[in-house]
């Protein structure tokens, strides 16, 4: 079989990749050249060999498998098979080791030691809170007796500060700047829904104190 | 994309789980046989098709119905049997030696592996050839002929699905033709 330059385009040519003025051009020179047709006979050949090559399917076991894996409910399902058979295990041996130590002959005696050093210390607390509460009443009893001295010791400006009092022209003023603060607080109080003038400038009480 | 296709995508993203079963159905063959004769092993294999399927069920809702699904999928089995084999450093023989300083390559006589008795069913002498034929190729010759000739995706596909350029896959399928009828004449002639 003699070489020709153009046996490489055989390829090209079965792949359709040669633009149609070449295709129809090499499909000429097909029809003089022996090296490039026995090329191209070979390559459909080997064409048809590949096509015959199998295809594995890997069976409905498989599929299943597949699918335990993507669809969302079964995922959700194997997860609580999952979770559902930990949690029985983890309780399973809980059990079997729990029931194995209270069967030892020496876990009833430990268990009464730790149960009569538990029922002590719970005495003992409850004695500390008794004592801590009658101590406490005992010590507020002596407090009381140095707030009545206190008392004693301020009566005298008590007793000034209820005769100017008396006097109606102060406590007229008294009431009077307390009535002035307890209307002056209320129109500043938040109000639902913001204050919005009828010109749409958004108002806040907050801001007419400095905050 | 075709109808079928676009559809089951549609029902599975509405979350049809019968449409889930459809899917996996109409393609485990293609990815399976993909990864099979990528990485050889049967487990492996089966492994790649179930992480295959994971990542396009995660993968679902950023599809673009404008790619073909057949190479959006095996796109995605592709890079994971390419990504296994590097993991794993698989070496199958190879039948191609490179001289030093040249970036041609030249065919040394090696035996063929093939399949193990419980890798392959082949029914048909036609069948063991092929088989024997592609599973001969070094695994960059081996993948984008599988894509070509098995799976019937585009260079350019193959060059996407690959991450290679279209002239790199281009010149690796022609080498791998070039291999392939070299071995099968060779064969036939022993045969005769």
């Amino acid at each position: 079989m003699s070489h020709c330059p153009h046996t490489h385009r055989v390829q090209d040519y079965l792949d359709d990749a040669l633009a149609p003025v070449e295709a129809l051009a090499f499909q000429e020179h097909l029809e003089s050249c022996d090296a490039c047709a026995a090329e191209l006979v070979a390559f459909q050949r080997l064409t048809d060999v590949l096509a015959r090559a199998p295809q594995w399917d890997p069976g409905i076991a498989f599929t299943e498998r597949v699918l335990d894996h993507v669809v969302p409910s079964r995922v959700r399902q194997r997860l609580v098979t999952v979770v559902g058979w930990a949690y029985t295990g983890v309780t399973a041996v809980s059990t079997f080791m729990m029931f194995s130590w209270l069967t030892r002959p020496e876990t009833p005696h430990w268990i009464a030691g730790r149960l009569s050093e538990l029922y002590l210390h719970a005495l003992q607390g409850m004695l500390i809170a008794l004592h801590t509460v009658i101590e406490g009443w005992i010590r507020f009893g002596n407090g009381w007796d140095l707030v009545t001295g206190l008392g004693e010791r301020l009566s005298p400006l008590a007793r000034a500060l209820s005769l100017m009092l008396a006097q109606p022209l102060v406590s007229g003023s008294i009431a009077a700047a307390l009535a002035v603060s307890v209307f002056t607080l209320r129109w500043m109080r938040p109000r639902a829904g913001g204050a919005v003038r009828s010109r749409g400038k958004e108002i806040t009480h907050v801001d007419l104190l400095g905050f | 994309m075709s109808g079928v296709e676009a559809g089951l995508v549609r029902r599975c993203l509405a979350g049809d789980e019968k449409a889930y079963r459809e899917l996996v159905e109409l393609y485990q063959s293609q990815v399976f046989s993909i990864c099979l004769r990528m990485v050889r092993r049967r487990e492996d294999a089966e492994d790649l098709t179930q992480e295959t399927f994971i990542r396009m069920f995660r993968a679902l809702e950023r599809y673009d119905p404008e790619r073909p699904f057949a190479a959006w999928i095996l796109t995605i089995a592709s890079r994971l049997c390419i990504d296994h084999i590097r993991r794993r450093r698989v070496s199958p023989v190879s039948l191609t030696q490179r001289e030093p300083g040249s970036e041609e390559t030249h065919e040394i006589d090696v035996p063929d592996p093939g399949f193990g008795p419980d890798e392959i069913t082949s029914r048909t002498q036609e069948e063991h050839q092929a088989n024997a034929l592609i599973q001969s190729l070094p695994e960059h010759y081996r993948i984008v002929v599988v894509l070509r000739h098995q799976q019937d995706l585009s260079y350019e596909e193959i060059a996407e699905a690959l991450n290679l350029p279209l002239g790199t896959v281009k010149a690796r399928i022609h080498r791998a033709r070039e291999i392939l009828k070299t071995r099968m004449t060779r064969g036939n002639e022993n045969a005769s």
